[in-house]
């Protein structure tokens, strides 16, 4: 099987431009504030750059995963060190003084925001991704299908170990990992929390065919 | 832990191997995956592979990788570091987690214990005994190994360090 060529990565940065802009809409809304979601990178990466995605290997990190299911299939990260991942949660309880640590309604505000983002993201992906591969129907990747999010789980571990997890299934079939990487800006400051994209193998290999 | 500078110690990435004699340390970061320490206490010679997959089929690039090709060429490659001296080989492994059991839509979670079925069967065709395990869960794992004493810690964020 193989990976995507630079003209095919440009053809999908352009799509997942799309997915972000839509979630940058939903999240203004659920903050009531500006709010900007932006692709940073859509890059093929070695494990060990994939791996890195985050920040060093070893560097504690809490992230919302969803699985992604319906014509897409793969994962979806929303990560965030402690005090980033907190200062997202003091906004949305309209909090004064800084939350310290992890509690349920934190952990609770932080999934939810993951589900809202993401659900967002795939839904305009869902819609641009049939349009590519229209003119050859060969190419199209199932647009009869929605693509839904599992409910995320919350996690607090390394970031390497994290990565692992969802760059896994595309490890089965390839030696190298695509990782779409999201940033953020709040009233037009960066903060600090990212949102990946990492198909699996399967959905790779459909993008790959749609791209053409 | 012993406060070491960056180049006493190797991060060994995802599928990757690396050996030590001496001195220094092997470090990885695990989640599904399993980490493979082999080590000659005798020798102070220590091997660590961070293996993704049970099984190459056949694949010949990436031997790290790969249960069934990774234990083999650590050994390789520790013997080549040892030259003519004759191992006394044990392992120890860490890692196989079960991380994100609610969302995991496919196998992902299944191949830690895949893993660590091939990787024990490969240690055992090569007759070198495991002398710990620190398998399972649902949380991601550092695993340090050091090469003057053998030892290996574990640490999981919000635990303390253990030693295996």
């Amino acid at each position: 099987m193989k990976t995507l060529d630079p003209s095919q990565i440009e053809q999908l940065t352009r799509l997942f431009q799309y997915g972000a802009s839509e979630a940058s809409h939903a999240l203004s809304l659920w903050l009531s504030r500006k709010a900007s979601v932006s692709i940073e990178q859509l890059e093929q990466l070695s494990f060990e750059q994939a791996t890195e995605s985050l920040g060093p290997a070893d560097t504690t990190l809490c992230g919302c995963i969803m699985g992604v299911t319906g014509g897409m299939t793969g994962y979806m990260l929303f990560c965030f060190d402690d005090a980033s991942g907190l200062s997202l949660c003091d906004l949305l309880l309209e909090r004064s003084i800084a939350s310290e640590k992890w509690g349920e309604l934190e952990t609770s505000s932080a999934m939810e925001t993951a589900n809202i983002v993401g659900c967002a993201y795939l839904n305009s992906l869902a819609e641009e991704f049939p349009r590519v591969g229209a003119a050859d129907p060969e190419k199209i990747v199932d647009a009869t299908q929605t693509w839904v999010p599992t409910p995320p789980q919350f996690i607090r571990d390394y970031a390497a170990s994290i990565l692992e997890f969802a760059v896994m299934s595309q490890a089965t079939e390839f030696d190298s990992v695509l990782v779409a990487k999201n940033k953020f800006q709040i009233d037009d400051q960066p903060v600090a929390w990212t949102l990946l994209l990492i198909p699996d193998a399967s959905s790779l290999d459909s993008m790959r065919r749609m791209l053409g | 832990m012993t406060n070491l500078s960056i180049k006493d110690e190797d991060l060994v990435a995802m599928g990757a191997i690396a050996v030590r004699r001496e001195s220094g340390l092997l470090r990885t970061l695990l989640g599904s995956c399993i980490g493979v320490a082999i080590y000659d206490r005798r020798m102070k010679l220590i091997g660590l592979a961070h293996v993704v997959m049970p099984d190459s089929m056949g694949r010949t690039n990436a031997l790290g990788k790969y249960a069934d090709t990774a234990v083999p060429e650590l050994v390789r490659q520790m013997t080549k570091l040892a030259s003519s001296s004759r191992l006394e080989l044990s392992a120890k492994i860490a890692g196989g987690a079960n991380m994100f059991a609610n969302i995991s839509q496919n196998s992902t979670n299944s191949i830690g214990d895949k893993n660590r079925i091939a990787v024990e069967a490969a240690l055992n065709e090569l007759g070198i005994p495991i002398k710990a395990r620190h398998l399972g869960g649902n949380a991601g794992r550092k695993m340090v190994v050091h090469a003057a004493t053998g030892t290996i810690q574990i640490q999981i964020v919000g635990q303390d360090a253990v030693e295996i």
